[in-house]
């Protein structure tokens, strides 16, 4: 029922903070529409830029004659041109997001919808993938405070299934986007294969990446116990382990080394590094974490 | 170290399956997680597949190996013999009298005669005996002599003060009693000293040590209260009350009397040290309520601080008089103020009790009279067991009983009887005037019937005209029927016990004591008796009439005067140097301990495995029973430390013999007393138990009690000039472990000349001890005693009197009869005796 989902999303007071946020960008991108984001393009704002000397065939409308009184040669303004930035946002959907209550999907389609949002109301364009084995579904870019709803009741819709593979899905896409911009990996990067050949190919395109890694409590501290038969959701591996302290204590130092191999990569290639528990509201996460290091 | 049961080791077998349960392949519950990204088998698992390897990793096994080999060990009661130091026989004697109760130390002296008496028990040697006598209103034995000192010191610290006059004295006998001559005993006597110690065996015996707890007397207490009614005068009641101050300062306090509550008089008094003072408070009431007499200070002893009296509720007798017209009865009994009298003509009366309280037959025989409550005059229904023999002309009055309560202030000296009824009673009961050939006036007490026989035409005596008639008939009425209390009667000191008349008809009474107990009081013979009188306040007896209040007070001067004396220091050497004596240890304990050790271990080490170390229950069922069982094994085995006891149902019996070495028994009749008693033993059953106690002067454990199959003939040695039976009932009480079937058979003549049966009776039959009587009679075949002289209590000076004596014999002989006047001979006579009483009057 995507109304239901759509409505149980956000609170009115939430959204009306996300309005007055807008995405941040280290770099400056080229767009296709005219936007309200400065391009590495001159164009025809209303804000001066630079001069230039006239060359042949520019327009005569812009040649500043206080200069050519002044210096007797011609100058051409140049003036800001402002375009819209392009966010795209990878959800993992695969079963390992299906775990945690509420699940890390649903946090993560809550967190692609308040960026999606704010986006959306800066008259950016959202694009939108959700990474299986491949990138199967998707929202090409689009703009408009109209598609706020569609999106909400599109992310509502998805459901997690199939294994990862993170480096082939990001790969893909990063091959597939027409305009790089802002991407943001929302996934709990639990691949065997690992992630950093898909984020890289990312990069490769010049996109500006930020990876929002979710973590379940249970994964964090789980409270296992006993004599267990352990079953991956994705590949139905089984294993069998006796959870006592020892075994805790191994998992504890794996996860460790596991979040910082994440954070070490993430560092290195300046890629903006957001891990967040699943049990922080979404709305704090949002507020309190990306707030001035990729919402402004 | 040895075993006991080293059969128990076949408990070990159980690892066997313990073992074989490892083998079992381990369910593991199934789980789904994101990802097994991050779990790796941890090395137990990953070697789950041979078993050995496991077993290595696995410390749980072996900690349950461990836990159930010392159970094991523990079940096979290993013990270890050591050389025990100090193989003493100590007796604690525990003084719990009122002033025991005094706060002079801190926190009261019993409590530090307590603590006193725990640190010599703890004190002793592993050899040495233990055995605790609490000096309540009997002398009981709270600790049996053993080694098991923790039950010494359980019963220790269980005992607690009473508010009792000193009954040290009953308490030592017991003591010395129960240890025999044995020359190792020791006897320590945990007291204060208030009260001043006679120079008797008990006290001069050099076994005997004193401890004396307690510092000063600073303690005021009413040493008397009584109450009675006044005819004179505008108020209906008269207090007295006796106030003493046992202080070395004078002391100013209030004194208050209340009446069920309310204040009544109020003043402060100022004593003197060690002045009496007696007040008299008149007051108006209308009966029926309970007088207290309190002082508002605060000393060292509250119990005397506080007397309580009971005001008779204004109840009337019913009395019907039956007769054919008798002025004196009609006369005497309309004057009494209590009686409500209705005259009823002979056939009117058919028997019976009718509405009345008490029915006075005179002169008419009534063919059947029932149960009840009687005065018969001059006539014997048939239906009563005593047997009329025929008539004595002049019957010489021989004696009459001064302690019974008819005959209270009764003087039959000269009274003069013209013919009586020749009186044979058939059943229990006392005759209260004797004359030659049978009893005048006899008390009957049957089951359900209580009755005063008369023997005698009241037209043909001058009897009704002498001031003993009126007294009589109101006595009995009294004696009949407690409605007429007065209020002497419903006060008794502590320690005494509660013996009252009951109204015919009432079959159970309860008393519930000061502080809440309720009891089931036993009624024998129309009279209800509770001895357990060791805490002042108001008794309530409940019955099916209504509730009747009894006042214990402690109201004894010895008591309240806490002043210390000096105690007998050890008069001879203390006792010999004990010598070492082997004792076994018990083991158990030890193995317990390390078991419960091993298990809590193995229980945490599961516990954290299940729950990886979290303070919180594992979250599959199975493992949380598993770990409940594991608690509960361990609390079970920590419980058993504590020694549980479990009470049984059995089918025994504990019977004392107690055997009268007195003078007066033959030694034909000891001889027969004893077969008799080896007779009794040898039926008895194999888990009975009895004991041998003779008595004389005093009484002796002679055999302690035990199972064994045969008994021995009596060794002790007892003084023969006396018969003590209420020693030996109490000896045998003390020796009697409470709460089982216990049974006291007397072999003896009865003849007591010392102590009081009937309280020591009354005690057994409160503690629960049925007692048998087997008759020794006289074997004798030659007796002659001569039993009293009988002379008129006054005469004038010149006026020739009868000297009268009376002579028993036991069959018909001959005799000399010689008078003496203060060791001066008057002259002698041969008489014919006749089996029985012989009365011979000379004229002087």
């Amino acid at each position: 029922m995507p109304t239901a989902s759509r409505t149980s999303f956000f609170t009115p007071e939430f959204l009306a903070q996300l309005e007055r946020l807008s995405l941040l960008s280290r770099r400056t991108f080229r767009g296709s529409i005219k936007g309200e984001r400065r391009s590495p393009r001159r164009g025809h704002s209303v804000e001066f830029a630079d001069y230039r000397a006239y060359g042949h065939g520019d327009d005569l409308r812009y040649v500043d004659w206080n200069i050519y009184a002044r210096l007797d040669r011609l100058h051409v303004k140049l003036f800001v041109d402002e375009e819209d930035l392009c966010l795209h946002l990878l959800v993992d959907a695969s079963a390992s997001m299906g775990f945690g209550a509420p699940s890390k999907l649903h946090y993560a389609t809550r967190l692609a919808g308040a960026l999606g949002f704010v986006g959306l109301v800066n008259f950016e364009r959202v694009g939108l993938g959700i990474l299986r084995e491949r990138v199967s579904e998707g929202w090409p870019p689009t703009r408009g405070r109209s598609h706020v709803l569609p999106m909400m009741d599109f992310l509502a819709a998805v459901e997690p299934g199939g294994g990862t593979s993170l480096d082939d899905g990001l790969a893909n896409y990063a091959q597939r986007a027409r305009d790089p911009g802002l991407v943001v990996v929302i996934s709990d990067l639990l691949d065997r294969a690992g992630y950093e050949r898909g984020i890289r190919a990312l990069l490769e395109r010049r996109f500006e990446v930020h990876v929002a890694h979710l973590v379940d409590p249970e994964e964090m501290n789980p409270t296992l116990g006993g004599d267990l038969r352990l079953i991956d959701s994705e590949t139905g591996e089984v294993r069998d382990l006796t959870a006592d302290g020892e075994a805790l204590r191994a998992y504890r130092e794996r996860l460790r080394r596991f979040l910082e191999r994440a954070e070490t990569f993430c560092r290195m290639h300046e890629i903006g590094y957001h891990r967040v528990i699943t049990d922080t509201p979404v709305e704090a996460f949002v507020v309190a974490q990306l707030r001035g290091r990729m919402l402004g | 170290m040895s075993f006991l049961s080293p059969l128990a080791f076949a408990a070990f077998a159980l690892s066997l399956p313990l073992v074989l349960l490892y083998f079992l392949k381990v369910r593991r519950r199934e789980r789904r997680i994101s990802s097994l990204l991050l779990w790796d088998a941890a090395l137990r698992d990953r070697e789950a597949s041979t078993f050995f390897q496991r077993l290595q990793r696995d410390p749980l096994l072996v900690l349950q190996i461990l836990a159930l080999l010392a159970l094991t060990l523990a079940l096979a009661r290993p013990i270890v013999t050591v050389i025990g130091e100090g193989a003493r026989k100590v007796v604690v004697v525990l003084d719990v009298s009122a002033s025991m109760k005094a706060r002079d130390v801190s926190p009261s002296r019993f409590d530090v005669a307590r603590s006193d008496a725990a640190q010599l028990v703890r004190r002793l040697g592993e050899a040495a005996e233990v055995m605790v006598v609490e000096a309540g209103v009997q002398p009981t034995v709270t600790a049996a002599l053993s080694r098991d000192h923790d039950r010494a010191l359980a019963a220790i610290r269980a005992a607690y003060a009473r508010d009792l006059p000193n009954r040290l004295p009953e308490a030592l006998r017991t003591a010395r009693a129960l240890v025999g001559g044995d020359p190792r005993a020791e006897i320590h006597v945990f007291t204060d000293g208030a009260y001043q110690l006679g120079s008797t065996p008990e006290t001069t015996d050099p076994r005997v040590r004193w401890i004396g707890v307690g510092r000063r007397s600073q303690n005021v207490g009413i040493t008397n209260l009584s109450v009675r009614k006044s005819y004179t005068g505008s108020f209906d009641y008269q207090a007295f009350v006796s106030l003493v101050n046992y202080t070395p300062e004078s002391q100013t306090f209030d004194f208050s009397l209340e009446v069920d509550g309310r204040t009544l008089a109020e003043k402060s008094v100022t004593l003197e040290p060690s002045v009496r003072r007696s007040v008299v408070l008149p007051f108006t009431h209308n009966g029926g309520g309970a007088v207290a007499a309190r002082l508002h200070i605060d000393d060292d002893l509250a119990s005397d601080n506080v007397a309580w009296a009971v005001l008779p509720p204004p109840r009337k007798i019913a009395v019907t008089l039956v007769s054919p017209g008798n002025l004196f009865l009609e006369k005497v009994l309309k004057t009494d103020p209590q009686v409500a009298l209705d005259v009823k003509t002979p056939d009117q009366y058919a028997g019976g009790m009718g509405e009345a309280d008490v029915v006075v037959v005179d002169s008419t025989a009534p063919p059947r009279v029932g149960p009840g409550r009687f005065v018969f005059v001059n006539t014997v229904p048939a239906d009563v067991p005593i047997e009329v023999l025929g008539r004595i002309e002049q019957p010489t009055i021989m004696d009459w009983d001064r302690q019974h309560p008819v005959m209270r202030h009764v003087e039959f000296a000269k009274v003069a009887i013209e013919d009586a009824l020749r009186l044979r009673p058939l059943s229990a009961g006392r005759p209260l005037v004797e004359a030659v050939g049978g009893p005048l006036i006899y008390a009957l007490e049957e089951q359900d019937r209580k009755a005063v026989v008369i023997g005698f035409d009241l037209f043909k005596t001058d009897f009704p005209l002498r001031v003993a008639f009126p007294l009589i008939l109101s006595n009995t009425l009294r004696w009949l029927h407690p409605a007429a209390l007065d209020q002497s009667s419903l006060q008794v000191a502590a320690g005494q016990p509660i013996l009252l008349p009951v109204a015919h008809g009432i079959a159970s009474a309860t008393i519930t004591t000061p502080s809440g107990r309720t009891v089931k009081a036993p009624i024998t013979r129309g009279a209800v008796s509770f001895t357990e009188t060791d805490e002042v306040g108001l008794y309530t007896l409940s019955t099916v009439r209504g509730d009747l209040r009894v006042a214990v007070n402690l109201m004894d001067a010895d008591e309240s005067n806490l002043t210390p004396r000096p105690l007998p220091a050890p008069s001879g050497p203390g006792p010999q140097a004990a010598a070492p004596q082997p004792v076994q240890r018990d083991l158990w304990p030890f193995f317990v301990v390390l078991a419960i050790l091993l298990l809590a271990l193995e229980g945490l080490l599961y516990w954290r495995r299940q729950t990886g170390g979290r303070p919180v229950l594992p979250a599959g069922a199975g493992d949380r029973w598993a770990l409940a069982l594991r608690g509960s094994l361990v609390l079970l085995l920590a419980l058993t430390l504590t020694r549980p006891v479990l009470p049984r149902w059995v089918d025994r019996q504990n019977v004392v013999f107690l055997l009268d070495l007195s003078d007066s028994v033959s030694l034909a009749a000891r001889e027969r007393a004893y077969r008799f008693m080896a007779e009794s033993v040898r039926h008895l059953r194999s888990g009975d138990r009895h004991s041998v106690i003779v008595f004389g002067e005093e009484a002796v454990v002679d055999q302690p009690l035990s199972n064994r199959t045969g008994v021995d003939r009596p060794k002790a040695q007892v003084g023969g000039h006396g018969t003590n039976i209420f020693q030996a009932i109490q000896l045998a009480l003390a020796t009697l472990p409470p709460g089982h079937a216990n049974r006291i058979v007397m072999l003896t003549d009865g003849r007591q000349n010392a102590g009081n049966a009937l309280a020591g009776a009354q005690a057994a039959k409160n503690a629960g001890a049925d007692i048998y009587y087997v008759a020794a009679p006289l074997t004798f075949t030659q007796e002659v005693v001569a039993e009293s002289m009988v002379l008129p209590q006054e005469v004038k000076y010149g006026e020739p009197f009868q000297a009268k004596v009376v002579v028993w014999s036991h069959r018909d002989t001959q005799g000399r009869v010689s008078l003496f006047r203060n060791g001066e001979f008057l002259g002698s006579q041969i008489v014919r005796l006749s089996a029985g009483k012989n009365v011979f009057a000379y004229r002087q």
